[in-house]
């Protein structure tokens, strides 16, 4: 694709953020009329609140518009963290939940929700960093087991993101398993399929704000991803200072995830399906994967989001099936290929 | 229902007389009795059973209204505290603890239709263990488990007399309600963090329907429906009933559902909070659950009826 068509997919894909946001306000678990949203959504932008006791203006201002951008921001983050990820490794199979980190940010949050955290720690943390140190010690694990002798292994790389995801999954069903609190339980076990129901306005400054400066530093280091996905000796060559941009990384990644899995539990795949599509369409460059891959995954989550919510009306059913639904076919037809490297 | 206990006793008091000094070499005798279980399995007990162990709390209630519970000798870590359960060794029932029921010695394995998987009988069969699961799918399946756990362990008539009880309380109470010319929506919850609930068909609903609410969750063809707050929110129900435990129900359920403030029945106070053992274990104590729900959802009805009866 040349420069100029780079230029109009991004300009087409900023300008579809606002018809997909109004595709996740208008369509949820029941049927609003569309007026009435729009009304409710004009209103409150010019300051006019609904009365207390509204509860169809609070199904559009409390429930939908957090929902739909909160998934919005924890696609975005997630997409990003997958191309963070595959510039690391050098690998288009690498994302947070095939890679464990997904899970080790579950098994940090569920550890502390559980109340299973030693107290003298638990005090001092709250959730999304308990989500963090999870997702930071997976990645740490799944990275020093993959890497002998100055290079990485992508064979080892994935089978120690599978056996790092089935641990850390394992820890996160003894936790819920062992909880004498049944309602707790209950709470955590949907949570760990990925959902958006619990969203509340207050969980989205952090993740946001996160999200944010993880994508404006990634944007600051496109030319050094671009020269590590060369090789190592190569970057270095370049002048990149490729074990600091590795630590940086692998510290940027566990945050973001860390504090989306935090609001949303563990979503799978989109940090699979999101950089690859954007590649195939962009080419290998992050000055264009990312700013691409952050428009699309949070547009996807968006989309993926909206469909849980109608595929059963009145009931609630975890984003995370629709992504695993779209993903794992996506990720096996990656897996296919011969040669699953960067073109 | 018909798949719950056609329990006919092939020979009745003969076979109990038999059964009692009989042993695995007198196999031509005639078995203690012969009965279809909940899951319309036939089940065959060579002996009356002395050594009983519930793998459900269901079961665990039943066995008490039948007056058998000192044929128990261990009952699951999921049954609420009792004074007569305080002596008893605690058995794991999900997952099941196969060694532990059977280091227990059981001559009977009771179970519940409702909660437990159906292979394990398969595992206990493997053991010459025989396992009963009680239908507890409707209020006809639990009244006739009473009478048929009764009959087993040598309580019959108490048995019987608990379920006639049960049944005339249940019937007292569809009557008092009955005269409720609209009866308030309701929504149940199971818990006051996750909004798990209950579908068509469900015991709950039958006892909310009993308690004169209309439960709204029956469009629901799913038996465990997690309800959405914006569906809540648009069927804003009068009445939200549950399972809250301890503490303050409404703020609970108000730090896990913020938007719920403006819906009728958290305005109006109309929360009402059932305690766990009676509601979330299907059997002889839903008929109190019901009651419960009743007097909180109708006091109106209970204090004219007391001023009748005064």
């Amino acid at each position: 694709m040349t420069g100029r068509g780079r230029h109009i997919v991004i300009i087409l894909l900023v300008a579809s953020i606002v018809p997909v946001l109004g595709i996740g306000m208008a369509f949820g678990s029941v049927s609003l009329p569309l007026g009435f949203t729009l009304q409710t959504l004009v209103d409150a932008t010019f300051g006019n609140v609904p009365a207390d006791g509204n509860r169809l203006a609070d199904i559009v201002l409390q429930i939908r518009l957090p929902r739909t951008l909160a998934a919005f921001v924890v696609g975005s983050g997630l997409s990003m963290v997958g191309v963070a990820m595959q510039a690391l490794v050098r690998n288009p199979l690498a994302e947070p939940y095939v890679l464990g980190i997904s899970g080790g940010a579950s098994a940090g949050a569920s550890l502390f929700y559980m109340g299973l955290i030693p107290t003298f720690i638990a005090a001092r943390i709250d959730i999304s960093l308990a989500a963090f140190l999870g997702a930071l010690l997976s990645i740490s694990v799944v990275y020093l087991v993959a890497r002998g002798g100055g290079r990485l292994s992508v064979s080892r790389l994935l089978l120690a993101g599978v056996a790092l995801a089935a641990f850390m999954a394992a820890i996160s069903a003894f936790v819920t398993i062992a909880s004498e609190d049944a309602n707790k339980t209950r709470a955590v076990l949907f949570w760990l399929m990925g959902s958006f129901h619990d969203i509340t306005w207050s969980d989205l400054p952090l993740a946001a704000t996160v999200t944010l400066l993880g994508g404006l530093v990634l944007m600051s280091l496109s030319r050094p991803l671009d020269a590590l996905l060369s090789g190592e000796e190569p970057a270095r060559s370049l002048g990149v200072r490729v074990e600091g941009l590795k630590k940086g990384l692998i510290l940027l990644s566990a945050l973001v995830t860390g504090v989306l899995v935090s609001i949303s539990g563990a979503i799978g795949f989109v940090g699979l399906i999101i950089p690859h599509s954007v590649r195939s369409m962009f080419g290998i460059s992050h000055r264009w994967v990312l700013p691409g891959s952050i428009l699309l995954g949070g547009i996807f989550m968006v989309l993926a989001d909206t469909l849980s919510q109608v595929m059963l009306p009145g009931q609630q059913l975890p984003v995370g099936i629709v992504t695993a639904l779209c993903g794992v076919p996506f990720f096996l037809m990656l897996l296919r290929r011969t040669n699953y490297q960067f073109k | 229902m018909i798949r719950v206990l056609l329990y006919g006793f092939l020979v009745g008091g003969l076979s109990f007389i038999a059964g009692c000094g009989s042993n695995p070499e007198t196999s031509s005798e005639a078995p203690f009795a012969t009965l279809t279980d909940g899951l319309g399995r036939t089940v065959i007990m060579e002996q009356p059973p002395e050594r009983v162990v519930s793998i459900a709390p269901g079961a665990t209630h039943v066995v008490r209204a039948a007056g058998g519970i000192s044929s128990l000798v261990g009952v699951t870590t999921a049954d609420y505290d009792a004074d007569d359960l305080s002596h008893l060794p605690r058995v794991s029932a999900l997952p099941l603890d196969l060694e532990a029921i059977v280091a227990l010695d059981p001559d009977l394995v009771l179970a519940s239709d409702q909660v437990n998987d159906p292979s394990h009988a398969n595992l206990f069969e493997a053991l010459d263990i025989p396992m009963i699961y009680l239908g507890s799918d409707s209020w006809e399946d639990v009244r006739d488990s009473i009478v048929m756990t009764g009959t087993i362990l040598g309580s019959r008539e108490e048995a019987i007399a608990a379920a006639d009880s049960l049944e005339s309380s249940r019937n007292d109470l569809i009557s008092l309600t009955g005269s409720i010319p609209s009866p308030p929506s309701a929504i149940f919850l199971v818990s006051p963090i996750r909004s798990y609930s209950f579908g068509k068909g469900s015991y709950v609903l039958d006892l909310m329907r009993w308690a004169g609410l209309d439960p709204l969750t029956a469009e629901f063809d799913t038996p465990a429906p997690v309800l959405d707050d914006e569906w809540v929110l648009l069927s804003n129900p009068d009445i939200i009933v549950g399972a809250f435990g301890e503490g303050d129900a409404v703020e609970a359920l108000l730090s896990n559902h913020p938007t719920w403030r403006s819906l009728d029945a958290v305005r109006k106070g109309r929360i009402i909070n059932v305690p766990v053992p009676l509601i979330l274990t299907p059997g002889p104590d839903n008929v109190r659950a019901a009651w419960h729900m009743a007097r909180a959802a109708h006091p109106e009805l209970f204090e004219s009826t007391e001023r009748a009866a005064r």
